[in-house]
């Protein structure tokens, strides 16, 4: 004998809720994957950013007396043009310790900010060329 | 409502449509998100190939004391033809500068960049030790520019109290009554000074503009030559003054992910719509070589 409990489907309300579990599982998975891809991104701006401030720092390590300062550039260390999408703010300050002698700090955040993106920050330091 | 009863057929119609949004909201987010990741394994190849010629270039001209703008070395050396200034090549020498200037030794520690097309035509940048070894160190490279920067005042000349002479740059020259038989030029000269009435003068020409600056390609390429201009292994004595290396590097994708020559592409490629496109990338490495003034 067929027990008419066992036969009943499913009610709207079930496949309601069903429908909405494989849509949150599914965006979860979207989510997931293009995270990936922006994190990728950040990981090339992050590459960019280390390179422009190993680039200032050199800069300033061969300069005769640097100062402090800030500019902001494209990926290859050109000047950003106006309307640039991705730029690099760069600020660098020179702190004496003793005569002859300073602590170089350059920073370098990328625009604009991913999810993960973040200030680079390097430090050197810098003596006079002798003479 | 009969709790033996199944779904009526306007429940199983809304319940299909629902189930019919969200799959097509889900098909219609994927399709974009495969596409991109099509691109993803190249994308991080291109980074990762660009962060190696960074640290390749950085090591080698950090630890320079010479940066010279040609070939050197014992197959496709540049002097012999007369070629002193490239701006796709660079030869990084470890060899102390005083002694190379003097012309008390030749190079032996050398490293050489430049781009080579292989035999499939593949762009890559190569790196050579100045013997037999002329090997690949990243491909896909399509441009390299090597600028100079270097100290915009010519080197002086100054007498400790003890009568030993001090320079600002470049090889110490004898005293102004002796002559260096190992070089043609005259009694108290160098390279990069002469002797006038009795006293060094330099050799080199100030730029007008103090501090460092760019040292353009001709004065790298006109003399006055160390140790002279009759050594085989000579180089312009201007390239004494550098204080800074420029390198800009440019590296593509491989052909599938690039698309049709122009800005964002080199070499065109096979890249069957935007979508697969993965951009050339071009990355600026500056170096201040450490061991540049160790002569000083």
């Amino acid at each position: 004998m067929r027990d008419a409990a066992a036969e009943r489907g499913f009610s709207l309300l079930e496949s309601l809720f069903a429908c909405a579990l494989l849509g949150t599982a599914l965006l979860s998975i979207g989510h997931v994957s293009s995270g990936a891809i922006v994190l990728m991104a950040d990981a090339r701006n992050r590459t960019l950013a280390t390179t422009l401030a190993v680039a200032k720092l050199e800069e300033l390590r061969s300069s005769i007396a640097p100062v402090d300062g800030a500019d902001t550039v494209d990926g290859r260390g050109e000047p950003a043009m106006a309307g640039t999408s991705h730029r690099f703010d760069r600020r660098w300050s020179v702190v004496a310790v003793a005569p002859g002698a300073a602590i170089l700090t350059v920073r370098v955040t990328p625009f604009p900010k991913g999810i993960a993106s973040r200030e680079v920050r390097m430090i050197g330091g810098w003596t006079p060329v002798r003479r | 409502m009969d709790a033996g009863a199944a779904m009526t057929l306007p429940e199983l119609m809304v319940a299909a449509c629902i189930t019919t949004l969200v799959a097509g909201a889900a098909l219609t987010a994927v399709g974009p998100l495969q596409r991109g990741f099509a691109t993803q394994p190249e994308a991080a190849s291109l980074a990762q190939r660009t962060r190696v010629v960074a640290a390749f270039l950085s090591a080698d001209l950090r630890s320079a004391a010479l940066v010279l703008p040609i070939r050197v070395g014992d197959v496709g050396n540049d002097i012999p033809r007369g070629v002193f200034y490239r701006n796709d090549v660079f030869s990084a020498i470890g060899d102390p500068v005083e002694a190379l200037a003097r012309g008390l030794i030749v190079p032996a520690n050398i490293r050489t960049y430049h781009l080579k097309q292989d035999s499939e035509g593949v762009w890559q940048l190569m790196l050579y030790d100045g013997r037999a070894s002329d090997q690949p160190a990243v491909e896909d490279v399509v441009s390299l520019r090597v600028e100079y920067y270097g100290d915009a005042e010519p080197p002086t000349v100054t007498l400790t109290e003890h009568g030993d002479v001090r320079v600002t740059y470049g090889p110490v020259p004898p005293p102004l009554d002796l002559d260096d038989p190992a070089d043609s030029w005259a009694a108290g000269e160098n390279c990069t000074f002469a002797n006038v009435g009795g006293q060094y003068a330099p050799r080199l020409q100030g730029t007008g503009t103090p501090g460092i600056t760019l040292i353009s390609p001709a004065a790298l390429a006109d003399g006055p030559w160390c140790p002279d201009a009759s050594h085989a292994f000579r180089f312009d004595a201007d390239l004494l003054r550098v204080r800074r290396v420029r390198v800009q590097v440019r590296l593509q994708a491989s052909r599938p992910f690039r698309g049709l020559a122009g800005r964002l592409f080199t070499n065109s490629g096979s890249a069957s719509g935007p979508w697969r496109y993965v951009p050339d990338e071009t990355i600026t490495v500056d170096i201040a070589p450490r061991n540049i003034n160790v002569a000083r």
